[in-house]
């Protein structure tokens, strides 16, 4: 497992470890215990990983489980929209290791979640950390189904051999190591005023749902549209029947043509 | 938000009326270093704010709004805002008291806090955000439910 030449240039440091609860816990208490950063933490299990509140990831061997943790790459209140680059650097990364002409069955899924021919490839999660010090801290947590995806989840599921047979983790890792700085180095240069609304315009390129639509689960039940794009804080806008919603969170399911029927049967769970 | 900058009535008018066409709850619009939001409360959004300075009898935030009573209530007052105290959102999102579904909560009212002890979540995006107190104190009022959507600026919490 090593980080790419040109993260190392940048002063990226990298701790591999065999097996650990969550490595987004990890990057946390090195951010809370005063790590300067970035520092990255990679590990072959995972006894702990996690989802969104509570939810579990499934973190067998072979995958990968990688965390960066961040200091001061952004106001805290602009945090939250740093997921949109680490899902563009996570798409860069695949996208240089899969085969030619391979790009197009990759997608980004609202609000974090890389998809491949529309099952979950790779799930993002991401911690704003408060340190003693005043500044943010910020961890990126990739969670990437590289050989295994899990058998009994209640969505569509992808496996990046699927694409890509012979890749293994460290390859991946060292092309996300690469894409992430390349995609940070840019966004810490971009003039502050337009750097988010830049992202949120690249994110949208690459985002699932724009033209079959999409389901989201959210506190009341369920909306269902197309999706028109992100607002300041990067909001989803859903266009439904009812006109544009703006949601903050939820679950969302993707519809295709030859899925709608199916999904239509299966709502998808979730705890929240 | 529309500090050293003329106010501009026309504009906020007619971002206004753009709120209620396209069913939009906030926009910010931003020129040179004018900035302007124009939001709305969401009509399902139930504030649980209590005045600080009434003696509740039980903590605001265990009060469950029953269905047939939701009403739009207004928004959290200006003293709960403007309190010393005051713990306010950072940013948008959506509000948690514990960690984890199953966990307990950070902290409840009568518990004591340390400055930079963490005391809720904000998830925004996927991205749980730590926010800590302020100062030290006791915390004297809960003014979200655990999985209540928050505005940037609302009152959260205060510690006393």
């Amino acid at each position: 497992m090593e980080l790419s030449p040109h993260a190392r240039a940048l002063g990226y440091a990298l701790d591999v470890r065999a097996v650990t609860g969550s490595t987004n816990d990890d990057a946390a208490a090195a951010l809370r215990a005063g790590a300067s950063g970035p520092l990255w933490i990679v590990a072959t299990r995972q006894e702990a990983g996690r989802g969104r509140l509570g939810r579990t990831w499934a973190s067998p061997e072979g995958n990968l489980y990688a965390s960066v943790a961040l200091v001061a790459p952004c106001p805290m209140r602009e945090a939250p929209q740093l997921g949109y680059l680490a899902g563009l650097a996570l798409l860069d990364a695949v996208r240089a290791v899969a085969p030619e002409g391979a790009a197009g069955r990759f997608a980004l899924k609202w609000p974090n979640d890389l998809l491949l021919d529309g099952g979950k490839l790779a799930g993002i999660l991401l911690d704003g950390v408060a340190r003693a010090d005043g500044r943010t801290g910020l961890v990126m947590g990739f969670g990437v189904n590289v050989v295994a995806a899990p058998a009994d989840a209640p969505y569509a599921v992808a496996r990046l051999a699927d694409v890509a047979p012979g890749i293994g983790r460290e390859r991946l890792f060292l092309a996300l190591s690469d894409a992430l700085a390349e995609r940070l180095t840019a966004f810490a240069g971009a003039d502050p005023q337009v750097r988010l609304a830049r992202l949120r315009e690249a994110w949208l390129t690459q985002a699932a749902g724009r033209e079959g639509g999409a389901r989201v689960r959210v506190a009341d039940g369920f909306k269902q549209g197309r999706v028109a794009g992100l607002d300041g804080q990067g909001r989803l806008l859903l266009e439904t029947e009812a006109g544009i919603e703006t949601i903050e969170a939820g679950d969302m399911t993707i519809i295709s043509r030859d899925m709608r029927e199916r999904r239509d049967s299966h709502p998808h769970e979730g705890r929240r | 938000m529309a500090r050293n900058s003329p106010f501009d009535p026309e504009l906020v008018r007619e971002l206004a009326g753009l709120i209620s066409e396209t069913d939009l709850t906030e926009i910010e619009v931003e020129k040179g270093d004018l900035r302007i939001r124009v939001a709305r409360q969401p009509a399902q959004v139930v504030s649980v704010a209590a005045p600080h300075h009434s003696p509740a009898p039980v903590p605001a935030a265990a009060a469950a709004p029953a269905p047939a009573a939701a009403m739009v209530a207004p928004p959290a007052k200006p003293s709960a805002r403007e309190h010393p105290g005051a713990v306010t959102s950072p940013m948008v999102g959506t509000a948690y008291r514990r960690p984890s579904p199953e966990a307990k909560p950070f902290v409840e009212v009568g518990t004591r806090v340390e400055a930079g002890q963490r005391v809720l979540l904000i998830e925004a995006m996927k991205t749980f955000n730590d926010i800590v107190a302020p100062r030290s104190g006791t915390v004297t009022e809960v003014l979200f439910e655990d999985g209540q959507p928050v505005e940037f600026g609302e009152p959260l919490m205060i510690i006393e």
